[in-house]
């Protein structure tokens, strides 16, 4: 039996997991407009790293400036790099975008917690 | 009209029940109501003929032997044939179709209360299916003339979404706009612009309401910045853990022999959605997802996938959670060499 080496293999096979567990994602809420970009961009570059982690280290460097206004536009930039598609959209867009995909990932997280919990058992 | 009644209740015995009994009762009552009011009940009954063919039968007939105290319908027969009413139904039915625009408005205007009651009365009785049947379409007949009504109450706001916003807001002066109606506070400005600018600012405002209940904790934050702030790091601390979890499943599952460099994503997903074909058909169907390495194994017992669902979750997306999940499950039992 040839079994393919399983290091080269895995850190494709993740990114191959956090594609499909994206796409479920976006397929979990399909009339909004992050899971569109989102479907969008898994279809046309599949094996690209959906960048949790490069987003993460930006927002933490982050500072907070002086007046209000700025600093709002500039929290409503980083939500924006957060939700899926949401370079494109503006204030408002964004405020309704991000209520169903905070939803939706909550409901992604039950269901990853359960398959865990399945294979572990 | 009492004889009658009894009469009726004398043939009907034998295929109603009580319920039904108490009905023909509270009907009559009530169409003795409304005929002293309106004078309109045969046309009524017609109505009710042209707006659902397939009203219940029963229910219908009563109606018809009701008000047929009346009219020339009285001779018909009774009883449980619906046949005979049917016949009397179509007839009607033919005859009163020109009429139903008018009989529609008498009707929203006096019978709204009788399609209604009739619909609370009805849900307090036994159902039967028929039953269940009428009472949706009456229902929805009282929506649509309550969706009517409400509409024509909003007509001069224009906007039924703003109507809380008028009541929260105390009134020095109002302008018309476009589509949005918003009522301006004491000694603010009224020009358009700023009108307009004011009624973005409270739909956002809204907007962050809702997001205030979605995120825990955000409700001790003040503050638009705050409230953000909250928002971002509850975003970035869901997609960690999926992350994480994402890679712990990945790692759970080692068994899984993937020849990765060959298998495209498009694959790898209509494996997925031919796993139920795959089921029902031969394994000759797997040759094309290097997934399952069948030149190793000597049978492998497709029968185990779907039934083989050891927990019940709802998955988001409906095939394909299910799908992949029943492929972990797989996997788990374990490949014989």
């Amino acid at each position: 039996m040839n079994k393919p080496s399983s290091q080269i293999n895995s850190k494709s096979f993740e990114q191959t997991v956090k594609h499909e567990v994206d796409m479920a994602l976006a397929l979990s809420a399909q009339e909004f407009a992050w899971s569109r970009f989102l479907q969008h961009k898994l279809l046309s570059s599949p094996h690209e790293d959906p960048s949790y982690s490069s987003k993460i280290l930006e927002t933490s460097s982050c500072k907070q400036d002086g007046k209000e206004g700025a600093e709002i536009k500039k929290k409503l930039k980083e939500l924006q790099k957060l939700v899926p598609g949401g370079e494109e959209m503006n204030m408002e867009e964004i405020l309704s975008e991000v209520g169903s995909y905070i939803v939706c990932l909550e409901l992604q997280m039950i269901v990853l917690k359960s398959l865990v919990q399945d294979n572990i058992s | 009209m009492l004889e009658s009644l009894v009469s009726l209740e004398s043939m009907s015995l034998s295929s109603m029940d009580v319920s039904v009994l108490e009905r023909l009762k509270w009907l009559q009552q009530q169409q003795q109501q409304v005929l002293s009011t309106t004078n309109a009940s045969p046309e009524l009954l017609q109505f009710h003929g042209t707006n659902n063919d397939e009203l219940l039968q029963n229910t219908f007939s009563h109606f018809q032997m009701l008000g047929s105290g009346f009219g020339p319908n009285y001779s018909m027969g009774f009883g449980p044939s619906h046949e005979a009413m049917d016949g009397c139904i179509s007839r009607t039915n033919s005859c009163q179709m020109d009429q139903a625009d008018t009989v529609g408005v008498m009707l929203k205007n006096s019978e709204e209360n009788i399609t209604i009651s009739l619909k609370n009365k009805r849900k307090s009785e036994v159902k039967t299916r028929e039953e269940e049947k009428t009472e949706k379409k009456i229902k929805v007949e009282a929506e649509t003339e309550s969706n009517m009504k409400v509409k024509s109450n909003l007509s001069n706001t224009e906007a039924s979404s703003e109507t809380s916003k008028q009541k929260s807001k105390a009134a020095s002066e109002t302008q018309k706009l476009d589509y949005i109606h918003v009522r301006a506070r004491r000694g603010q400005a009224t020009d358009r612009h700023s009108l307009a600018e004011r009624a973005r600012r409270e739909k956002i405002s809204k907007k962050m309401k809702y997001l205030q209940d979605l995120v825990p904790g955000c409700n001790k934050v003040t503050g638009r910045a705050g409230m953000l702030d909250e928002i971002i790091n509850y975003v970035q601390s869901l997609q960690r853990q999926v992350e994480f979890l994402s890679m712990k499943l990945a790692v759970l599952n080692p068994e899984l022999e993937l020849a990765m460099e060959d298998l495209s994503v498009k694959q790898f997903q209509a494996y997925f959605t031919n796993l139920p074909v795959v089921v029902a058909s031969k394994p000759s169907l797997m040759v094309d997802a290097p997934l399952f390495p069948l030149d190793q194994q000597g049978s492998l017992d497709l029968s185990v996938i779907n039934p083989n669902q050891a927990t019940t979750i709802e998955a988001p997306s409906a095939s394909w959670e299910t799908q992949s999940q029943s492929l972990y499950n797989t996997s788990s039992l374990g490949f014989q060499y």
